[in-house]
């Protein structure tokens, strides 16, 4: 039992691409930085759908939440700058589908499972953004430039689902906007462990 | 050395499963999500099967008009993800015609199932136009941008069925909803023969 109960997160930790992504050219590293959570699918999905989940549960009451997820991603993106680290994209795409369900199910989540949850997202995005094609005091602008747009993506669908709290409609809105990114992230998900289904 | 076979025995899996590593350019995000999002707006037989959903949700009032556009995307992709994996679904195109026939036929003849079972039939058709979907997926520049690009079209051509359904309020958006309803059932039966 103990064996099929691993099974997931043997799958979840297993190797997949490595995918780095182009800057701009002509902007600075700093401006790639700033644009590249935006430019990645897999992390706009995974700040769109856990802003939205800690945008449900009042931010003013987490505040702590939402520093946490702050310290979680400066520590990846240091983490990220003196070592290559290869974060797979199932992890992060698993962690969407988790969390967009969590924003369509409009269940309370408990205030630790909320802070993990962005403790966990923080670090995975943090050690995900690092630019490969910088050194030195580029890849330095690139990831300070990283840590900002993470963090302003994480900020605004937290700021629109705190505003929709109060009307049912809004409120239906939300979690529509959770089936959403639930859906177009388990697409992927499959599409990751394709191959190894078919074979 | 008997301990360690477990642990050689996860590093000899994970090693079997790896992948290539390989770069890709940002131009494919936005290609990837207009691609994704043209997909079921170019193809008539999706475009007024989502629009009857929409008005169907509105028609049958709260909790439908809110359960349905939640619960058509997830079970949808549940489709998609058979269409990636593979799994062949029979009649995939005639399943869609039909959802157009069906859906547009309960708007017109204002039919009021119980919920689940307007769950049960919206989330069966969503199934066939997940899968339709979901093998272009392998295709696609960026697989990610363009399932988020589907699945937002599919969703705004909900809630523009649900805006229009929302005309039942008066007596005459009420007829002129179950007319439309009655376009689509025709449509979906045109389609269904071949004419459309």
């Amino acid at each position: 039992m103990r064996q099929v109960g691993a099974l997931p997160w043997l799958l979840a930790a297993a190797p997949g691409s490595a995918l780095a992504h182009s800057p701009f050219q002509g902007l600075s590293s700093f401006l790639n930085g700033i644009l590249h959570p935006l430019m990645v699918p897999a992390h706009l999905l995974l700040l769109l759908a856990l802003g939205l989940l800690i945008g449900k549960h009042d931010p003013a009451r987490h505040q702590p939440v939402v520093l946490a997820f702050l310290l979680a991603s400066i520590a990846g993106l240091l983490i990220t700058h003196s070592a290559d680290v290869l974060l797979l994209p199932a992890v992060l795409l698993a962690s969407t589908v988790v969390i967009g369900l969590l924003v369509v199910a409009n269940v309370p989540v408990h205030p630790r499972l909320l802070l993990l949850a962005a403790l966990a997202c923080g670090l995975m995005l943090g050690l995900d953004s690092n630019p490969e094609v910088y050194t030195g005091k580029a890849l330095s602008g690139a990831l300070f430039g990283s840590g900002i747009g993470i963090y302003l993506l994480l900020i605004y669908p937290m700021g629109l689902a705190d505003s929709m709290r109060n009307r049912a409609w809004q409120r239906i809105g939300v979690r529509v906007l959770g089936s959403w990114i639930s859906a177009s992230a388990l697409l992927v998900l499959t599409l990751q462990f394709a191959p190894a289904l078919n074979s | 050395m008997r301990h360690h076979l477990p642990l050689l025995f996860v590093f000899t899996v994970l090693a079997l499963l790896s992948g290539n590593a390989s770069a890709h350019a940002t131009d494919g995000v936005a290609g990837g999500f207009v691609t994704g999002f043209l997909h079921p707006l170019f193809g008539w037989d999706h475009v007024i099967a989502m629009v009857a959903v929409g008005l169907w949700g509105a028609f049958l009032g709260s909790p439908a008009i809110w359960l349905l556009p939640v619960v058509f995307p997830l079970v949808m992709a549940f489709g998609g993800a058979l269409g990636v994996i593979g799994i062949p679904i029979p009649s995939v195109e005639t399943g869609i015609a039909s959802s157009a026939l069906v859906l547009g036929g309960m708007v017109a003849l204002a039919a009021r199932p119980p919920l689940w079972v307007a769950a049960l039939l919206v989330g069966a058709f969503a199934i066939f136009h997940g899968h339709a979907h979901g093998t272009e997926l392998p295709g696609a520049t960026n697989a990610l941008s363009y399932s988020a690009g589907f699945v937002v079209a599919t969703g705004l051509l909900h809630l523009g069925g649900v805006a229009f359904g929302l005309l039942t309020a008066s007596p005459r958006g009420r007829i002129a909803v179950r007319a439309a309803g009655g376009a689509i059932a025709l449509a979906g039966a045109g389609l269904l023969v071949g004419l459309v």
